[in-house]
């Protein structure tokens, strides 16, 4: 339209504002990676220092014997490999079987289990607290894989649905005639031709997971304390310590940004769950 | 499509004329595994809550519930909890709920409308606009308490040495902009979220539809009220619902942002008042109370979104 019509100021306003909302999403993160190279005072600093000689021992003590910050990102990296592993495996499966089957109830339970993808973690938290003290899955990093399961199975199984309703499904009955079983041709045919659809709802499944709070937060006390929990930690009863925090929020960035570089191109498909082919 | 299904799937033997007579694992497997989680992990504790909402318990003070009918419910209907939960977290879930979705669908309507128009630079600004989607609660929360910090955090710094000094406020520590700031810094996270779905509808415009108009002379007003968003007014319903849906969920943010709900508990929407009911005063009963009108909001909402979207 405007190659038509070149209105000049309406093009330099616009795109004027374009680089004011695209560097206001960006500074903040900016910000925070300046501060976590400056001393505790420097952070506080007026004006606000933007050259000083970085600083990187708030980086060095995170993996030392105090903070001990590569056991929490361990478990955050078990969780987020773990669950990713088995919602997209269970999730595919389901989805498979909703856009290729109907049987009794088929409908209905479909219905459910989309739902369950608004479910607010809130509304389960503390019955799933009591139950799991209960089993003894407190604590654990399979607790923690299981939970959050629960609230990507149903997500990968929307977002499968979107990719699996592309394939064909003469494809299906083809491998079938030709004498597969239905779990071969799942296994054997579908699965490798819709990989790509499942390394994204992987991946959107890890950022998920890695990020996750509030339920990571009920269900672990110790040996299973994820990555975001801790930070929360280095907010004392006074002070925030903000070096620390920050050098750590920076380093739980790292996995985060190879899933955005990843995931760039899928994020309206993902975020909208199919809703729009993006 | 989905209406040509094979029929005969469950029944044995039905199967297709090839594959005859051999055992075909009915389509039911395939589901069964995720139901062996979701079951004891989901419906069980949602049972649970129905349960647990009859209750009074404090976790901390006794091992056991006692029963209590629907004396939880009536306490914060009608009884003492009720000018707390209507006059307050009610108002405060809306206000926060509605006001971010609606900030957010505006600021990314009129962001994809221009970035429509800007095909070369939009990669560009989409790449940097998108990068606070993967961020966690926890760190955005800690990142804007620092930023917010009423006498040396950078955005006052920035506008008392700009001159704009009398714009610098106390943010997120004052009644007054407490709700504002949390809109603000949900729609720095969120808005990208509402960017990227309508500008994949405006993308996928039927252009002949788009272009006639221009032909017959309409403006770009006109245009834009009459044409365009008529035409994407499916895919906004569907992008809000699924945003009022998060923000329903919403928590960690207003947790590290908000410790104890924010001044006059100004952000201490449904969500963060059932934390802090359970987390912080053990009220297990009460906490289940309302983890129950939240379940019926949401189910409401996404039971509708689904059928709205023709999901299932």
């Amino acid at each position: 339209m405007t190659r038509k019509t070149p209105r000049r100021i309406g093009w330099y306003l616009s795109a004027a504002v374009l680089v004011a909302f695209g560097v206001t999403s960006v500074f903040p993160i900016f910000w925070m990676i300046l501060a976590s190279l400056k001393s505790a005072i420097e952070i506080w600093n007026r004006p606000p220092l933007f050259i000083f000689t970085p600083n990187f021992s708030s980086y060095t003590d995170l993996f030392g014997p105090d903070i001990n910050y590569q056991k929490f990102l361990t478990n955050s990296l078990i969780i987020a490999v773990g669950t990713s592993a088995l919602s997209v495996t269970l999730g595919s499966m389901a989805a498979y079987a909703f856009t290729r089957g109907k049987f009794w109830g088929s409908k209905s339970l479909q219905m459910w289990f989309l739902s369950l993808k608004f479910l607010p973690s809130i509304v389960i938290i503390f019955p799933l607290f009591l139950e799991y003290r209960y089993f003894g899955l407190m604590d654990t990093q399979l607790g923690v894989i299981l939970a959050h399961s629960t609230f990507l199975i149903p997500f990968s199984l929307w977002l499968m649905k979107a990719y699996l309703q592309d394939l064909p499904r003469a494809i299906d009955e083809a491998a079938m005639v030709d004498g597969a079983s239905r779990l071969e041709t799942f296994r054997k045919i579908i699965l490798p031709l819709v990989a790509p659809g499942m390394a994204v709802t992987a991946a959107f499944c890890f950022v998920f997971s890695w990020n996750e709070f509030i339920i990571a937060y009920i269900l672990t006390s110790n040996s299973a304390v994820t990555a975001p929990t801790r930070l929360t930690q280095f907010r004392g009863l006074e002070a925030i310590d903000w070096p620390h925090l920050f050098s750590a929020e920076v380093v739980s960035l790292i996995p985060l940004f190879i899933m955005f570089l990843f995931l760039q191109r899928f994020l309206v498909r993902g975020l909208s769950l199919g809703a729009v082919k993006g | 499509m989905d209406k040509q299904v094979l029929q005969s799937n469950g029944k044995k033997g039905e199967q297709g004329k090839k594959s005859g007579r051999r055992f075909e694992l009915p389509f039911f497997f395939f589901i069964l595994p995720s139901l062996l989680i979701i079951i004891p992990i989901v419906a069980f504790p949602t049972a649970w809550v129905f349960w647990l909402s009859f209750q009074n318990w404090n976790f901390l003070s006794s091992a056991t519930p006692t029963f209590n009918g629907v004396n939880n419910y009536g306490d914060f209907l009608f009884g003492y909890n009720s000018a707390e939960f209507l006059g307050k977290i009610l108002p405060a879930t809306a206000s926060f709920v509605i006001g971010a979705a609606a900030l957010e669908f505006l600021l990314g309507l009129g962001l994809a409308y221009l970035a429509d128009m800007h095909l070369k630079g939009e990669k560009y600004f989409r790449t940097a606009f998108v990068i606070p989607v993967f961020m966690s609660g926890i760190s955005i929360g800690f990142l804007y308490t620092y930023i917010y910090e009423p006498s040396n955090g950078i955005l006052n710094q920035t506008l008392r040495g700009s001159g704009l000094g009398l714009l610098a406020s106390n943010w997120h520590t004052a009644l007054s902009s407490a709700l504002p700031t949390a809109i603000i810094t949900d729609a720095w996270q969120w808005t990208p979220f509402m960017f990227l779905i309508i500008l994949a509808g405006m993308k996928a415009l039927p252009r002949p539809v788009v272009e006639a108009a221009e032909v017959d002379g309409a403006t770009a007003l006109y245009r834009f009220r009459r044409v365009i968003l008529p035409l994407l007014s499916p895919i906004i319903i569907i992008a809000l619902l699924f945003r009022l849906l998060d923000l329903f969920n919403y928590l960690t943010v207003l947790y590290i942002l908000y410790p104890s709900g924010g001044p006059g508990q100004a952000l201490e929407i449904i969500s963060y008042f059932a934390l802090l009911l359970g987390n912080r005063s053990f009220y297990l009963g009460q906490a289940a109370t309302i983890a129950v009108f939240l379940l019926i909001i949401t189910n409401v909402l996404a039971f509708y979104l689904i059928r709205r979207g023709k999901f299932a």
